[in-house]
């Protein structure tokens, strides 16, 4: 644990970093902000302390929402990303799943898209959810959630590949 | 006693996942609902000045946009200046100053936009007061500390704008419906006013932060509510307030005495 930890700390500082200077100014389409950061919460190391997990993971949204004026609404999203991972993981890699140690080489990618789209999608859900705050239109919630999620995990895609990031 | 305790300890996963979620869900609303009582918002000196630092570098790619915008203000004032009958100036507008400010943070795509300008108390600003740009009025400071001040944007689920349609006297309220940053709401309007696509709205001078004529927007589209007594109108904004640089804090200096002769009825 001790040998990651400051591959975390760098990973938490570069990704909140680039949220807030970079992908926060990207809107796709005129109104689609990729939330590239939540891939901390993704690609958290997997055998780990799952109550340290969803501290960091709650820490990780609040520093988001200060910068963003959003309250608490990153903070919900990523610390009930962080409580639905152990569940995903098990359904889409199986029980092994931690023996499995999911790394991003692009060969088995079905099942990595899947579990990073589904766990990309079930945040921006909750975030724009919690943004709107009402359930009616909820089928334009829900469309708009998609298009955003699949535009951040373009955008993910670009970083893991370009900095070569490991779980 | 022993059983809470083995349950608090097998279920503490998702004990702390509630309660962590509610926490959030408490920042969220309490961001929501109440007007002071919250530190975490973008004003504070952490992130105004992050966001300070980020706008000092971007600005340099601005500078062209700017430059013309300045042109064209200038040549706009110039104007005026060589107006032959200017000697109607307008008495009621010297009890507002201005305030010069730049946008340190924008934002037009959530429900409840809010933007963050690098003026703060120390410059005059106090809350509540309006904030234009020259193209059209851009929000109400919500918020200041001693150095950054945040303002409630039009393009903001919160936000209540008393207009009217220019050359009628017909006020109605602006709103925005969350959805295009170009376009917001108008209610209230009576269907006995003569209004027409194109119409200019312009601020009614009703509320205290902004002063009465600044051009808003024209009407966009408009048709009756189901009760056939009020208008609903689209207006189509003359700012872009998803470009917004250098912005102007109205401060209406008769603010204060208003405020005190408004709060000796309650």
């Amino acid at each position: 644990m001790n040998s990651v930890l400051p591959l975390l700390a760098l990973r938490f500082i570069a990704l909140i970093g680039a949220q807030i200077l970079i992908f926060n100014h990207i809107n796709v389409i005129g109104y689609l902000n990729p939330f590239v950061y939540v891939i901390f919460v993704l690609l958290y190391p997997l055998r780990t302390n799952q109550i340290q997990f969803l501290l960091i993971s709650f820490l990780v949204g609040l520093v988001i929402d200060l910068f963003a004026d959003t309250g608490g609404i990153h903070a919900s999203a990523c610390v009930s990303a962080a409580f639905i991972r152990p569940t995903l993981l098990k359904l889409i890699f199986g029980v092994s799943y931690d023996y499995l140690a999911v790394k991003f080489d692009f060969r088995d990618t079905s099942r990595k898209l899947t579990y990073l789209l589904s766990l990309i999608f079930a945040h921006h859900l909750i975030i724009i959810l919690l943004e709107r705050f009402t359930f009616s239109d909820f089928l334009s919630t829900l469309g708009y959630a998609l298009l955003t999620s699949v535009i951040t995990l373009g955008f993910s895609l670009i970083v893991l590949i370009l900095f070569k990031y490991k779980t | 006693m022993q059983q809470i305790l083995i349950f608090i300890f097998k279920n503490k996963r998702f004990l702390l996942f509630l309660l962590l979620f509610a926490f959030g869900l408490i920042l969220t609303v309490s961001s929501r609902a109440y007007h002071n009582a919250q530190f975490w918002h973008s004003a504070n000196w952490v992130s105004g000045s992050l966001h300070q630092i980020q706008n000092a570098i971007g600005d340099y790619f601005k500078l062209k946009k700017d430059n013309e915008q300045l042109l064209q203000h200038n040549a706009i004032l110039k104007a005026e200046q060589l107006r032959p009958n200017k000697t109607e100036v307008n008495l009621t507008q010297l009890q507002f100053s201005i305030i010069n400010g730049i946008v340190i943070k924008n934002s037009y795509n959530l429900s409840h936009n809010y933007l963050t300008l690098n003026v703060g108390e120390k410059n005059g600003v106090s809350e509540d007061v309006g904030v234009i740009s020259d193209q059209g009025i851009v929000g109400i400071v919500d918020r200041v500390n001693s150095k950054f001040s945040r303002v409630q944007s039009i393009l903001n689920r919160k936000s209540k704008i008393s207009v009217q349609v220019k050359n009628t006297n017909h006020l109605g309220i602006m709103t925005w419906d969350g959805v295009d940053p170009h376009v917001t709401l108008l209610s209230d309007v009576p269907s006995l006013a003569k209004i027409s696509i194109n119409d200019t709205i312009i601020t009614s001078g009703n509320s205290l932060a902004f002063p009465k004529g600044l051009i808003v927007g024209v009407i966009k589209a408009f048709n009756l509510d189901e009760s056939q007594n009020y208008y609903t109108i689209q207006v189509a904004l003359i700012n872009d307030m998803t470009s917004l640089n250098n912005v102007y804090v109205i401060r209406n200096q008769d603010a204060q005495e208003i405020n005190a002769l408004n709060s000796t009825d309650e």
